[in-house]
C-alpha cells in the first residue's frame, strides 16, 4: 500500500515537472515554432519575377514592398515593358530597415550589389557615399534636365520616388451628424489647399462636434503618432526657425513657448487628447486601434500619415467604398487664413544606383534610363492622383494651379548627430507631456525643451 | 417544462435560490457541490443522465434563451445587432472560461448579468477596439466576471466560514504574490509575440497558437491544482483549443491582409480577455484548494485588476482611473451582491407580494398563493418584505399545519422576522383565546424560529411564567395562598402592560397589550371569586407556606435579621474566608436566601445555585462550568440585572480559564448596574460531592476553582450552604479550611410569635397565650415545623362552627398533633431514615419512650448495653436531634420526639 502511494506520488511529481517544462518551452518557444514561410510581394502584388534569358541586359532592381507598397513593383515592370532592351529583375527583400540596409551595404561590399536599389532613409546613404558605391545622377546622360534638381539629395545620388507625408484625415460619418452637407464635405479638401478652412476653423468645427456630444473629448482632433513633426509644423507657421543640421541646435526658445500655448489651448478646449503627447503613442497597438477607429469615422480630424490610406483599405472590412463613405482626406490646414494648406513630409522613398564597385557591371546608364521611365509610367500618374502617395516630381496630389506649401522636415537631418536629434526630439515631446498634465508651464518646457541646443560634448 | 423555460427557472435558482440549486445539484449526483467547475467533474459524473442535463441546460440551453430574448428586444429598439453579436461571443466566451475553471453557477451568473450589460453598452454599432479601450466597456465586462465569480461563491460555497479570516487572508496574498509573476510572464508573452508578429511579416496560425497555447497550459496548470488529476485536463484542452481555433481560424488570413474592424476587435480582445483570464484564474486556482472559492474568488478578482495597467501599457489612450473605479465597484458589488440585490429588487418583490395579498382578500377564503411570493423563491432578499408575517398568519389560522410548515421554512431564511413575528401573532392569538384559568397554565412557547433573544421572545417568556405561576397559584393547598400568588401574578401582568404601553413602538409591544388585558381580566375575576367565596364562608386564611422555600417577598418570612446583618458586616470587608452556611433540613436556609435579595443592600447582589441541579449532573469540566455560567445568569436576571452569558461551545477547550475570564467581563458588568459585590450562594452543595466522590469532576479542579476565587476576587464572595458541616466533607475541608461557618438555627420564642399570631397583617385568628406558646414547645421554633403546625391548626378552625373559629387553643393544638405527625412524615422519615444509623435510630427510640425529660446516660448506658452509646450521642448532638440538659440526654424538638415515640408504639402495635 505504501510503496503504491509512493509510486502515486512519484508519478504525480513526475507529470507536474512535465507541465511546468512546458509551460517554459511553450511560452518562451513560441517563437521558434516552426511557420510557413511568409507570402511574398510578388505573390500578393502579382507580379512576375522570374529572370529574363539575357543577362547582360539585365537590371537588378531590390524593392521591398508589402502590400500597400505594391505600386514599386508594378511602376518597374511597366517601366522595363516600355524599355524592350533592358530586362528587370525585381528582387524584394525584407521591409526591416535595419537587415535591409545591411543587406545592400554587405553586397557592395561584396562587389555583387544589384543595379538599382529603393531605401527610404537617407541618411543612412551617407555610408555608401562614404564607401564610393553610389553612381552620382547627374552622370546620367539623357533627360536628367527634365528632373527638379530640388528633389535630390544628398548631393544627387538618388531620386526621390515616393513621399509619405502627414495629411489630415477627417471623418464624414461625424461632419454629417454636425450638420454638413456632402456638399459641403467633398469642398472641405479644396478649402484646406486654398487656405479657406483654417486651423481656427477646424478646431471651430471640432469644438462644435464636442459641444453637440457628437464625439468624445479627446477625439476631436488627434494629431499623429509622432508628434514633433506637427508640432515643428506650428514653430514654423507661428514664425519660427530651426537649423537642425548643425550642432549645436538653432532653435528659437519664444516660438516654441507659442508653439507649447497652442497645443495646451487646444487641450484645455478638450481636442488634443493627453495620451497623443505619451512617446508610446506610436506603438503597434495604438497605430492599429487609432488607423482602425479613423478608417471607421470615429475620429473627426486626425492627422496621420497619407500612406495611412493604403493600409485602412486593406484592413478587413475598410473597403475603399466604406473608406471614402467614412473619412476624406487633405492638406494638413493652414494656421491662419493668408497661407494655403500643406503637407508635412515623413519620409521620402528613393532610388539610387550603385556604380560598377558596387556591382562590377557597367550599365549605369540602362539604369539612368530605367529611373528616367519609371517617373513617367502611367501607373505612378494614376496612383499619384488618386491615393495618398504624393510623387514630389509630379506633385499631382494638389489641386490646379495651387501650389503646395510643402514642409520640408530633413529627413537627413543631423548629419552625423542622430542621438543628440533623438534626444532633443524625446526632450520637446516629453516638455509637451509636461505641459498638458499641468506639471510645468509652458515657458518652464520651452526652457527645458532648449537645454538641448548644446550637447555634453560641446 | 420547454428546455428554454427549464433552463430560465435553473439561472433564477442560481441567481435567488441557492438552496434549490443544491437540491437540484445534489440530485444529480451527490458528491457534485453546488459551486462545482466543469474540471472537477470526473467521466463517471459526465456519464450521468441528471448531471449533463445540468450542463446542457446552463451552458447550451440558457445563452440561447437570453440570446434569443436580447436579439428580440434589440429588434423591438430597432438597434443594429452587429456590434451586440460580437460582445455575445466574447460574454460567452468568458461564461464557459468561468464554467470551466471557476464555477458554473458563476458562469450562469456572468452570461445572465453580462448579457444585459452589454445589451445597454455594446448594441447600436459596430464595437471596435478603439470603443473597448477608450471608454470602460472591458472593465465593465471584467468587473462583472470577477463580480459574478465572488457572488456565485458567495451563495454557493458550503461551508465558507470554517476558514479564519487570517488564513484567508494570508492565502489571498500568498496566491497573488506567485500567481501574478507567474501570469505575467506569460502575459508578457502572449504580447510580445502577438507585436513582434504583427510588426514584421504577419503569419495568422503562429498567432493564433501564441494566443492559445501559453494560457491553455497556464490554465490546464490551475485545473490540475484545483483537481489533482491529470486526465481532467483533456478536458479544458480540447474546450479551448476548439473554441479558439474554431473561432479564430480564418484569422491567419486577416493577419496577413492586416487587422481591422471586427477582425481586429476579436483578436485584440483574445489576447486581451486570455490575460485577463490568466491574471484571475491562476491565483484562484493556488486559493481554492486551501482556503475554499469565497477567498479564491476575491484573490481572483484582485488579481484580474492587473489587467487594467496591462491595458494601459499597450494602449496609451486606456483611461486608467476610469476604468479601475469601474472594476473595483463591479467587485464590491460581486462581493455585496446579497445587499445590492436586496435593495434593487424590493421594489418589485414588494409590488408583486401586494399583487398576491390583494388576490387574496378578493377571492376570500383560505390563502393560496403563498407559493408564488418571493419569500418562497427568493432566498437572498435580506430586507424584511412588507406584509410578511401577517400572511403567513393569516395561512396559520386557515389552515395551522400548512401555516407551522412555511413558518419553519421561513424561519430558516432571511425573513427569520416574518416567521417570528407570524409566531407570535399566533402565540398572541392563542393566549386572547384561553378563557379560564386553568387554561392559563397552558403557555409553553417553541423558540426554535430565533424567538428566545427578541423582545417577542421575551413577552413570551413572562406568560410562560405567568402560566407556571398560575399553575404554582393553583397548588396552593389554602385560598388564602392561592390568592396571595394570583395577586403577585396579577401585579406582575399589570407591570409588564406597563412596560409594553411604554414601549409603543414595538410592534410586539403594542400586540400584547390586549393579551395582558385580557389575563388580567381572567386572573381578576378569578381573584374576585375566590375573595367572595371566602368572605362568604368567613374563612380564616392559610398564609402558611410548608415546604416550599419563600423565593418571593413575603411577611410570613420571619425573623433571621441577626444573619442578614452579620453578612452585610461580613461581606464589606476586602479579605475574609469564604462562608459556610449551615443548619439542619427544613430550617429555612433556601428561603433566607432568597429572602437575603430584599433584606440585604441594592448594591449586594445575591446569586443562589442550587448544586442539585444541572450543575451538580454535569458530565464534565465545561459541562459544569457552563451550568454554572447558566445558573449565575438566570440567579442574575431573576434580580434584574443582565450578565453575558458564554455559549456552551466556547467552553469546550480550558473551560476554567474561560471561567475565569468571563468573571472578569460580569465584574465589569455588575458594576456598571449597580452591584459592587457578588455574594455566590452554592445551595446543597453536598450534591456536588457525590460527582466528586464518582470522579466525574476532579477536586482540585472545581474546588480549586472555587478556591481560587474567594480568595483572589474581592468582589466575589462564596457561601457554601448546606445542612452538613465541613467536618463531614473532609474534601471540602482541604479547601475551604478556614470557612466561617454561619449556623441557622430555630426561630427565637418572639419570632416563632410573631409567625403564629400576626403572620399576615390584621390576621383574624387570636391564640389563647398559652396556645401559642404550646405551639413553640412543640416545634421549639422550628420555621417548618411552625408553618406545618399553624396550618393544621387553621384547617381544623375553619373546619370549626364560627362561633369557636376565631380563638385557638392548647385543645385545639392537641387535636392538631396527630395530624401533624402524620403531614410531617416525610420530614420526620428523612431524620429517621438519613441523619442515623441503626444504633441511633435505638438510642432515639428509647429516649422517645422515655418521655420529655429524657434519659441520663447511666440509663441510657444500662437499657442499651450494647450500644457504643458515647459515639452515638455525640452524633445525634450533632445532627441537632437531641441535646444534654441537667445530665440527662433529650429530643431538641418534641414534635421530633412524639414522632419516634409515636413511631415506636405504631411499631410495637
Amino acid at each position: 500500500m505504501a510503496r503504491q502511494r509512493a509510486s502515486s506520488v512519484a508519478t504525480t511529481r513526475l507529470f507536474t515537472a512535465i507541465g511546468i517544462v512546458a509551460i517554459a518551452v511553450m511560452t518562451a518557444g513560441c517563437d521558434l515554432l516552426p511557420r510557413p514561410p511568409p507570402p511574398t510581394s510578388a505573390d500578393y502584388c502579382g507580379v512576375d519575377v522570374t529572370a529574363p534569358s539575357n543577362e547582360d541586359n539585365t537590371l537588378h532592381i531590390w524593392a521591398p514592398a508589402p502590400r500597400q507598397h505594391c505600386l514599386r513593383l508594378y511602376a518597374l515592370y511597366e517601366a522595363s515593358q516600355s524599355l524592350p532592351d533592358i530586362s528587370v529583375i525585381p528582387v524584394e527583400k525584407n521591409i526591416n530597415s535595419t537587415p535591409y540596409f545591411n543587406l545592400i551595404k554587405s553586397a557592395a561590399e561584396k562587389g555583387n550589389a544589384p543595379d538599382i536599389a529603393f531605401y527610404y532613409n537617407g541618411s543612412k546613404l551617407e555610408k555608401l557615399i562614404e564607401n564610393g558605391y553610389l553612381y552620382p545622377l547627374e552622370k546620367c546622360k539623357s533627360h536628367t534636365a527634365r528632373w527638379n534638381p530640388d528633389l535630390y539629395i544628398q548631393g544627387k545620388w538618388s531620386l526621390p520616388f515616393e513621399v509619405d507625408a502627414n495629411v489630415l484625415f477627417y471623418s464624414k460619418v461625424l461632419l454629417r451628424e454636425t450638420g454638413w452637407s456632402e456638399n459641403d464635405i467633398n469642398k472641405l479638401p479644396d478649402r484646406i489647399a486654398a487656405g479657406e478652412f483654417t486651423l481656427k476653423d477646424l478646431t471651430e468645427v471640432a469644438i462644435h462636434a464636442l459641444n453637440n456630444g457628437i464625439v468624445e473629448k479627446g477625439y476631436a482632433y488627434l494629431p499623429p503618432e509622432q508628434i514633433f513633426y506637427p508640432l515643428m509644423g506650428i514653430y514654423n507657421a507661428l514664425g519660427g526657425q530651426h537649423d537642425l543640421q548643425n550642432l549645436p541646435f538653432s532653435i528659437d526658445k519664444a516660438i516654441l513657448e507659442k508653439t507649447f500655448d497652442y497645443y495646451l489651448n487646444l487641450h484645455h478646449k478638450g481636442l488634443l487628447h493627453k495620451a497623443a503627447t505619451q512617446r508610446n503613442f506610436s506603438n503597434l497597438s495604438n497605430r492599429l486601434t487609432v488607423r482602425d477607429a479613423i478608417a471607421h469615422g470615429r475620429i473627426l480630424f486626425a492627422v496621420a500619415s497619407s500612406s495611412e490610406w493604403k493600409r485602412m483599405q486593406l484592413d478587413h472590412i475598410s473597403q475603399e467604398d466604406v473608406l471614402s463613405h467614412n473619412i476624406g482626406m487633405a492638406l494638413l490646414p493652414a494656421l491662419n487664413n493668408d497661407s494655403a494648406g500643406r503637407v508635412a513630409i515623413r519620409s521620402i522613398g528613393s532610388h539610387f544606383i550603385f556604380n560598377q564597385k558596387a556591382t562590377g557591371r557597367e550599365n549605369q546608364q540602362q539604369s539612368c534610363k530605367l529611373l528616367q521611365q519609371l517617373h513617367k509610367t502611367r501607373l505612378v500618374h494614376a496612383h499619384a492622383v488618386n491615393t495618398s502617395q504624393v510623387i514630389p516630381v509630379f506633385n499631382s496630389l494638389l489641386p490646379t494651379g495651387k501650389t503646395p506649401q510643402i514642409q520640408s522636415i530633413d529627413i537627413s537631418m543631423a548629419k552625423g548627430h542622430q542621438p543628440e536629434f533623438v534626444s532633443f526630439y524625446h526632450s520637446v515631446v516629453n516638455a509637451l507631456a509636461a505641459v498638458i498634465d499641468g506639471q510645468i508651464t509652458t515657458e518652464d518646457a520651452a526652457a527645458i525643451a532648449t537645454s538641448q541646443y548644446t550637447p555634453p560634448n560641446q | 417544462m420547454h428546455p428554454l423555460n427549464q433552463s430560465l427557472v435553473s439561472f433564477f435558482h442560481v441567481l435567488v435560490s441557492p438552496t434549490k440549486w443544491r437540491v437540484t445539484v445534489e440530485n444529480s449526483d451527490n458528491n457534485l457541490l453546488p459551486n462545482f467547475a466543469l474540471c472537477d467533474l470526473s467521466i463517471q459524473q459526465i456519464r450521468k443522465p441528471a448531471v449533463r442535463k445540468i450542463l446542457i441546460y446552463s451552458l447550451i440551453f440558457f445563452p440561447l434563451s437570453i440570446f434569443a430574448i436580447s436579439i428580440l428586444l434589440l429588434w423591438a429598439f430597432n438597434s443594429s445587432l452587429s456590434g451586440a453579436l460580437t460582445a455575445f461571443l466574447f460574454v460567452y466566451m468568458l461564461t464557459l472560461t468561468a464554467a470551466v475553471y471557476v464555477s458554473v453557477p458563476a458562469g450562469m451568473l456572468f452570461y445572465g448579468v453580462g448579457t444585459l450589460l452589454i445589451f445597454f453598452q455594446w448594441s447600436g454599432n459596430n464595437v471596435l477596439v478603439f470603443d473597448l479601450v477608450t471608454s470602460h466597456k472591458l472593465s465593465a465586462l471584467f468587473g462583472c466576471w470577477s463580480a459574478c465569480t465572488i457572488a456565485a461563491a458567495s451563495s454557493h460555497t458550503v461551508k465558507r466560514t470554517e476558514f479564519s479570516t487570517i488564513r484567508q487572508a494570508g492565502a489571498i496574498v500568498l496566491g497573488l504574490i506567485i500567481g501574478l509573476p507567474l501570469a505575467a510572464i506569460i502575459a508578457y508573452g502572449i504580447f510580445m509575440n502577438t507585436a513582434s508578429r504583427q510588426s514584421g511579416v504577419m503569419d495568422g496560425s503562429v498567432l493564433i497558437w501564441t494566443m492559445v497555447i501559453p494560457p491553455l497550459v497556464l490554465l490546464s496548470l490551475s485545473v490540475f491544482i484545483r483537481t489533482r488529476k491529470f486526465y481532467r485536463l483533456i478536458g479544458p484542452a480540447i474546450f479551448c483549443v476548439t473554441v479558439v481555433t474554431t473561432g479564430f481560424g480564418d484569422l491567419g488570413y486577416e493577419y496577413d491582409r492586416g487587422a481591422g474592424g471586427d477582425s481586429l476587435t476579436i483578436a485584440s480582445f483574445t489576447v486581451i480577455a486570455s490575460t485577463f483570464c490568466l491574471v484571475s484564474i491562476l491565483p484562484y486556482a493556488l486559493v481554492m484548494p486551501f482556503v475554499g472559492g469565497w477567498a479564491a474568488t476575491i484573490s481572483g478578482a484582485i488579481g484580474g485588476l492587473t489587467i487594467h495597467y496591462g491595458l494601459l501599457v499597450s494602449y496609451t489612450l486606456y483611461p486608467l482611473i476610469t476604468n479601475l473605479m469601474t472594476a473595483v465597484a463591479f467587485i464590491l458589488g460581486g462581493v455585496f451582491f446579497r445587499q445590492l440585490w436586496s435593495v434593487i429588487a424590493y421594489p418589485f418583490e414588494a409590488a408583486w407580494n401586494r399583487a398576491l395579498l390583494e388576490t387574496e382578500y378578493r377571492t376570500g377564503g383560505p390563502p393560496q398563493h403563498f407559493n408564488k411570493h418571493s419569500a418562497q423563491w427568493d432566498e437572498i432578499q435580506m430586507l424584511p418584505l412588507y406584509e410578511l408575517d401577517d400572511y403567513l398568519a393569516e395561512i396559520a389560522s386557515h389552515d395551522k399545519s400548512l401555516g407551522v410548515k412555511y413558518i419553519d421554512r421561513i424561519s430558516n431564511s432571511n425573513q427569520r422576522w416574518a416567521a417570528q413575528s407570524a409566531l407570535l401573532e399566533l402565540d398572541a392569538r392563542h393566549l386572547e383565546s384561553l378563557s379560564t384559568i386553568r387554561e392559563l397554565t397552558h403557555t409553553q412557547y417553541d423558540y426554535a424560529a430565533g424567538l428566545l433573544d427578541t423582545s417577542g421572545g421575551l413577552i413570551l417568556k413572562s406568560f410562560t411564567r405567568f402560566g407556571s405561576d398560575i399553575s404554582t397559584a393553583l397548588a396552593q393547598p389554602t385560598s388564602y395562598n392561592r390568592t396571595l400568588v394570583i395577586r403577585t401574578i396579577l401585579k406582575d401582568i399589570e407591570n409588564l402592560q406597563l412596560e409594553l404601553a411604554r414601549n409603543l413602538k414595538d410592534k410586539n409591544s403594542r400586540r400584547f397589550i390586549p393579551v395582558c388585558k385580557h389575563w388580567i381580566g381572567i386572573l381578576t375575576r378569578f381573584q374576585q371569586r375566590a375573595e367572595a367565596q371566602s368572605k362568604a364562608s368567613n374563612e380564616i386564611p392559610n398564609p402558611y407556606t410548608v415546604g416550599a422555600p419563600l423565593t418571593r417577598k413575603q411577611k410570613i418570612f420571619v425573623g433571621r435579621t441577626d444573619i442578614a446583618r452579620f453578612l452585610e458586616n461580613i461581606l464589606k470587608q476586602q479579605d475574609h474566608p469564604p462562608l459556610l452556611l449551615y443548619g439542619p433540613r427544613r430550617m429555612g436556609k433556601t428561603s433566607l436566601l432568597y429572602q437575603l435579595h430584599w433584606m440585604l443592600p441594592r448594591h449586594i447582589l445575591t446569586l443562589i445555585v442550587d448544586l442539585q441541579g444541572p450543575v451538580g449532573l454535569a458530565q464534565d469540566h465545561s459541562g459544569f462550568v457552563y451550568a454554572l455560567i447558566r445558573s449565575m445568569c438566570r440567579a442574575a436576571a431573576r434580580a434584574n440585572i443582565e450578565l453575558t452569558s458564554l455559549p456552551r461551545e466556547d467552553l469546550n477547550k480550558d473551560p476554567f480559564i474561560k471561567f475565569d475570564d468571563w468573571l472578569n467581563t460580569i465584574e465589569s458588568e455588575m458594576l456598571t448596574q449597580g452591584c459592587d459585590t457578588m455574594l455566590l450562594a452554592l445551595d446543597e452543595f453536598e450534591a456536588l460531592d457525590i460527582a466528586l466522590r464518582e470522579g466525574t469532576l476532579r477536586d482540585h479542579a472545581v474546588l480549586g476553582m472555587l478556591r481560587h476565587v474567594a480568595q483572589h476576587r474581592a468582589r466575589i464572595k462564596i457561601m457554601l450552604v448546606g445542612s452538613h458541616t465541613l467536618v463531614d466533607f473532609k474534601r471540602w475541608a482541604t479547601y475551604f479550611v478556614n470557612a466561617q461557618v454561619i449556623e441557622l438555627g430555630y426561630l427565637s420564642s418572639s419570632e416563632a410569635k410573631q409567625l403564629i399570631e400576626q403572620p399576615i397583617a390584621g390576621y383574624p385568628l387570636d391564640y389563647h397565650p398559652d396556645a401559642s406558646q404550646r405551639i413553640f414547645e412543640f416545634t421549639r421554633g422550628h420555621p417548618y415545623l411552625v408553618q406545618l403546625t399553624c396550618a393544621e391548626l387553621i384547617a381544623l378552625k375553619n373546619s370549626q362552627p364560627e362561633s369557636q373559629r376565631q380563638i385557638a387553643t392548647v385543645h385545639d393544638i392537641d387535636l392538631c398533633i396527630p395530624l401533624i405527625l402524620q403531614r410531617g412524615q416525610q420530614f420526620f422519615t428523612d431524620i429517621e431514615l438519613n441523619q442515623m444509623d441503626d444504633a441511633g435510630r435505638e438510642l432515639v427510640s428509647f429516649l422517645a419512650a422515655s418521655g420529655d425529660s429524657g434519659a441520663t446516660k447511666r440509663a441510657i448506658a444500662t437499657a442499651l448495653p450494647a450500644l457504643r452509646h458515647s459515639d452515638t450521642l455525640q452524633t445525634l448532638e450533632q445532627r441537632n436531634i437531641i441535646e444534654q440538659a441537667d445530665g440527662r440526654y433529650q429530643f431538641q424538638v418534641e414534635a421530633v420526639r412524639l414522632w419516634f415515640d409515636d413511631s415506636v408504639n405504631r411499631y410495637t402495635a
